[in-house]
C-alpha cells in the first residue's frame, strides 16, 4: 500500500479522528461518517504538522478525496 | 510568554447565520445598535452586519451566506446559526500574518482587502486549541 495512504489511515484512526469507516484512495473526505467543517480543518492541521508540509487555502477547498490528497502531499 | 502581537484587540465576535434578521431579533436585546447591516463582503461570499452595544467596544459579526461557493454554507447544514470565529485587530496585519503561520496556525483563507472596509485586510486561521480566529487590520507597507 501506498506510504502516503497508509499514514492518512494512521492519522484517521487515531484517537482524535477515531474514524472507522474504510479509508481508501477513493473515499470521498465529506462522505467520511461524521464529518463536518471544523473536523476537516482539524484534519488539514494534522496533515501540515505529520508531512511536515505546508497547505494552502486554496488546496483545502481543492482537497475533496483522498487521492487528491495523496497528490498534493507527494507533490511537496 | 512575550505577547508577540502587542496592541492586538478584541474587534468581534462572528456567527454564521442562515437568516440575519432572524438572529438580529436574539442578538439584539444584548447589542441592539446596527451599525452595518447585510453589506455584502465579496470575497467570501457573504452579508455582513454588524451590532453593537454601549458598553462594548467589540462587535458582533453576523456573517450569512450567499451563494454556493462561501465559507459558511457547511457550517450551516443542520443548524440555524453557528459560533463561527473571533476576530481580532492587529497594528500591522503582514507581522500578523507571520506571526500566526509560524506559530502553527493553518492559514484557511487567502488575505484579502475587505469590500466592507476597504484599506482594511483579513486572513482567517485555526488551530485546534483556538478554533478559528481571524485578523483585521492595515498593511503597513
Amino acid at each position: 500500500m501506498n506510504e502516503t495512504l497508509t499514514k492518512i489511515k494512521k492519522i484517521l484512526a487515531s484517537e482524535q479522528f477515531n474514524i472507522t469507516d474504510e479509508i481508501d484512495e477513493n473515499t470521498i473526505i465529506k462522505e467520511i461518517t461524521g464529518w463536518d467543517s471544523l473536523l476537516h480543518l482539524t484534519f488539514m492541521f494534522e496533515i501540515e504538522n505529520k508531512f511536515n508540509i505546508e497547505i494552502t487555502p486554496e488546496q483545502i477547498k481543492e482537497i475533496k478525496s483522498i487521492s487528491t490528497l495523496i497528490k498534493i502531499i507527494e507533490q511537496k | 510568554m512575550n505577547n508577540l502581537l502587542p496592541n492586538t484587540k478584541l474587534d468581534h465576535i462572528a456567527y454564521a447565520v442562515r437568516s440575519t434578521d432572524s438572529a438580529m431579533k436574539m442578538f439584539g436585546i444584548m447589542y441592539p445598535k446596527t451599525t452595518l447591516y447585510k453589506a455584502v463582503e465579496k470575497n467570501q461570499n457573504v452579508l455582513i452586519t454588524y451590532l453593537s452595544n454601549e458598553t462594548e467596544s467589540h462587535r458582533i459579526e453576523l456573517v450569512e451566506p450567499i451563494g454556493e461557493d462561501n465559507p459558511v454554507k457547511n457550517m450551516l447544514k443542520t443548524k440555524e446559526t453557528v459560533m463561527y470565529h473571533v476576530g481580532y485587530r492587529v497594528t500591522d496585519f503582514n507581522k500578523g500574518i507571520n506571526i500566526l503561520k509560524n506559530n502553527n496556525f493553518l492559514m484557511i483563507t487567502t488575505p484579502f482587502e475587505t469590500t466592507i472596509e476597504p484599506g482594511i485586510w483579513a486572513c482567517h486561521f485555526f488551530n485546534p486549541q483556538c478554533g478559528i480566529i481571524e485578523i483585521v487590520g492595515e498593511k503597513n507597507e
